[in-house]
């Protein structure tokens, strides 16, 4: 039982303000994934759960118990940094096992914890080396080695991979998902990598100079995005937005105009709150792989030039030009042959695409995936 | 080939240097060796060895016990002002509060004070604690000089060491006793060498307070007990055995900075500590 609730937490360094009043609960035994964009007080956040920073207003709790004002020790947690922040003068093996020591274990049951540890990260043949023989993910292994024997209500990684090269962040990643399938502990990680949070995640919250915009499942944020700031924010490559104007209102569908005179009708529930003007604008959102392209041209929602080709092999991505001085990127399965200044006719359908308010950037509600 | 061209200067311009740093020494090696009148004939070996200079100062005088003397107040003056520098780098260079930067800068001006500044006032002071002509005295009043310094330079080394380093040690449970000794002592110990010897050497050479501070022969340090050493008659200064004091009280120095060397050097970039 260790759910991590914060309530109203703010935190303040030298009169500016940085996390604004967040609450937030995390489940018991599940993997949660902070997002957002650089500077938006992730790693604040999660020093505020550790116990690093002092929580300037508001209240957090580990379990059932109030952990606002106990040091980091007490509190149950654990923590990776991105740096690995190892202990230079110590082997492996002292590595892991110094946290044992401070709590005072018996030396033979820190000796099963370290054995038992190093052979979940395959740590065994390196436990006498020093940190500086080893390589960048056998230290992040150590990293966790050291997380982990400590046997903690809660896990919290500070974008422990981002040290690591492309191939090697695959691997551990790898890792890590494993780890969290066999020790079944709540975990927080934050990462400002999309495969990461996608992958890992049973949940994830999107940050956004220090408040939520979001929290849901990976999919929940991929469809249901709540504003626009995320709808960007999740997937890769972003979303597309494209401006339109709104035509006609009619029984839950909403006609809009689109540059080059072409029309789409999107379904829309008007939840309370939000007022959809006719006359007005809005902003439409659609994913490059929802993108599509048709032969016809009165099938298209989008016509246009082709600016720029990016060719990878098992997909193609190509810049359209669409009029009203608007770029979409579509995606193509496989290799491509289409060419710069090649015109395209483009489509989605309706339940792919995302109608955004152009003032506020909050996204009206689709009808369920 | 430039290099060829320039190594035969490079060669002769070091050993212009070793020259000019070692030449007094081995003079005073070669004095210490003479009597009498040799002393003044100019030879780069004597042709009469003798090592009576050497019997004799620790016959004629409680030599043996300056030495001693001067062992007990550098030990004395080294262990304490590192012990106390090391807790003070700890609260100013990993401690956040108020007026820290405005403490580290009254500690280096401190450290600027001419000695002969604070003479008299230290003179009372000794007197006052009633710790006149004791080698305690010695040791506090020389704290005066090394204690600066020492806290100034492992405070630049505390802080150079990396937060997360300490950050993990909290998680990992560890009290601030356990981070200072168990993490950041090991890291410093090339820095605690590096400035240890420094106020070692300070200590070992000082004059000016141990002439002050002390009237009989017997507490005595090896600069002042040199200096006061007399010859046969009022008119005679005894050269060779100044030269086979000197000699005797360098060697412990030149064999702690021998053995202490690779240390001294990795010392001074101990900054680079990484994860
Ligand atoms: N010790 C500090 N003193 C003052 N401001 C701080 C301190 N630590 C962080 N900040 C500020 O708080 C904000 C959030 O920082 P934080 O490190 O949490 O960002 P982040 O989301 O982790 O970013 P990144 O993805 O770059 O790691 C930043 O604007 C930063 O300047
Ligand atoms: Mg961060």
């Amino acid at each position: 039982m260790a759910q991590v609730v914060l309530k109203n937490v703010r935190k303040v360094f030298d009169k500016t303000e940085v996390i604004h009043n967040i609450n937030l609960e995390i489940p018991d035994n599940e993997f949660t994934v902070f997002v957002g964009p650089s500077g938006c007080g992730k790693s604040t956040l999660l020093r505020l759960i550790a116990g690093l920073e002092d929580i300037t207003e508001g209240s957090l709790h580990i379990g059932n118990t109030d952990v606002t004002t106990i040091p980091p020790a007490k509190r149950g947690v654990s923590m990776v940094f991105q740096s690995y922040a190892l202990y230079p003068h110590m082997t492996v093996y002292e590595n892991i096992a110094f946290g044992l020591r401070c709590s005072q274990y018996s030396r033979n049951e820190i000796e099963k914890r370290v054995l038992q540890a190093s052979e979940i990260l395959q740590l065994n043949h390196l436990l006498d080396r020093q940190p500086k023989q080893l390589s960048g993910g056998q230290r992040q292994r150590v990293a966790i080695g050291r997380a982990i024997v400590r046997d903690p209500k809660v896990f919290l990684f500070d974008e422990p991979l981002s040290n690591l090269d492309a191939s090697l962040r695959v691997k551990m990643r790898m890792q890590i998902a494993k780890l969290k399938h066999d020790l079944k502990t709540t975990m927080i990680y934050v990462t400002h990598d999309q495969v990461e949070a996608m992958t890992l995640a049973d949940r994830i919250v999107v940050l956004n100079e220090g408040t939520i915009e979001q929290v849901g499942t990976p999919m929940e944020l991929y469809h249901h995005p709540r504003n626009k700031f995320v709808a960007s924010f999740i997937g890769s490559p972003k979303m597309n937005f494209v401006e339109a104007h709104i035509a006609s209102l009619a029984d839950g569908n909403v006609n809009l105009d689109l540059p080059h005179d072409k029309r789409i009708t999107l379904p829309v529930s008007l939840s309370e709150g939000i007022v959809l003007e006719e006359k007005g604008n809005v902003e439409v959102g659609v994913r490059p792989e929802h993108v599509f392209v048709v032969q016809k041209e009165e099938e298209a929602l989008f016509t246009g030039d082709v600016t720029i080709v990016e060719n990878l092999g098992s997909e193609t991505y190509a810049y359209v030009k669409i009029g009203w001085g608007q770029t979409i990127l579509v995606r193509l399965q496989g290799e491509s042959r289409i060419k710069v200044g090649d015109s395209l006719a483009l489509s989605a359908a309706p339940k792919d695409c995302h109608l955004f308010d152009t003032k506020t950037g909050l996204s009206f509600e689709r009808a369920p995936v | 080939m430039r290099s060829k061209f320039y190594t035969p200067f490079l060669y002769l311009l070091s050993a212009l240097i070793i020259i000019v740093c070692v030449f007094p020494f081995y003079w005073a090696i070669v004095s210490s060796l003479k009597t009498g009148s040799d002393l003044f004939k100019v030879e780069f070996w004597p042709a009469h060895l003798t090592f009576s200079n050497f019997i004799e100062i620790f016959k004629e005088q409680p030599f043996g016990h300056n030495i001693l003397n001067s062992v007990f107040v550098a030990v004395g003056t080294v262990s304490i002002s590192l012990m106390l520098a090391i807790t003070a780098s700890y609260a100013l260079g990993r401690v956040r509060f108020r007026g820290r930067s405005a403490l580290l800068l009254s500690i280096l001006s401190i450290s600027m004070f001419p000695q002969v500044a604070i003479l008299s006032g230290m003179f009372e002071l000794i007197r006052t604690l009633g710790l006149y002509n004791n080698l305690l005295g010695l040791i506090f009043s020389y704290m005066t000089f090394t204690l600066p310094f020492t806290t100034w330079i492992l405070t630049t080394f505390m802080k150079q060491l990396p937060k997360e380093i300490e950050e993990a040690a909290i998680i990992d449970g560890a009290s601030t006793l356990t981070i200072c000794t168990k993490i950041f002592l090991p890291l410093l110990w090339p820095a605690l060498v590096t400035t240890g010897l420094l106020a070692f050497i300070a200590a070992w050479n000082e004059f000016l307070y141990a002439l002050t501070l002390t009237v009989e022969s017997q507490s005595r340090t090896i600069p002042v007990a040199i200096a006061l050493m007399t010859g046969a008659s009022e008119f005679e200064l005894p050269w060779g055995k100044i030269m086979a004091a000197s000699v005797v009280v360098t060697l412990p120095l030149i064999v702690l900075v021998l053995i202490f060397q690779r240390r001294i050097v990795s010392g001074l970039t101990a900054g680079a500590v990484k994860g």
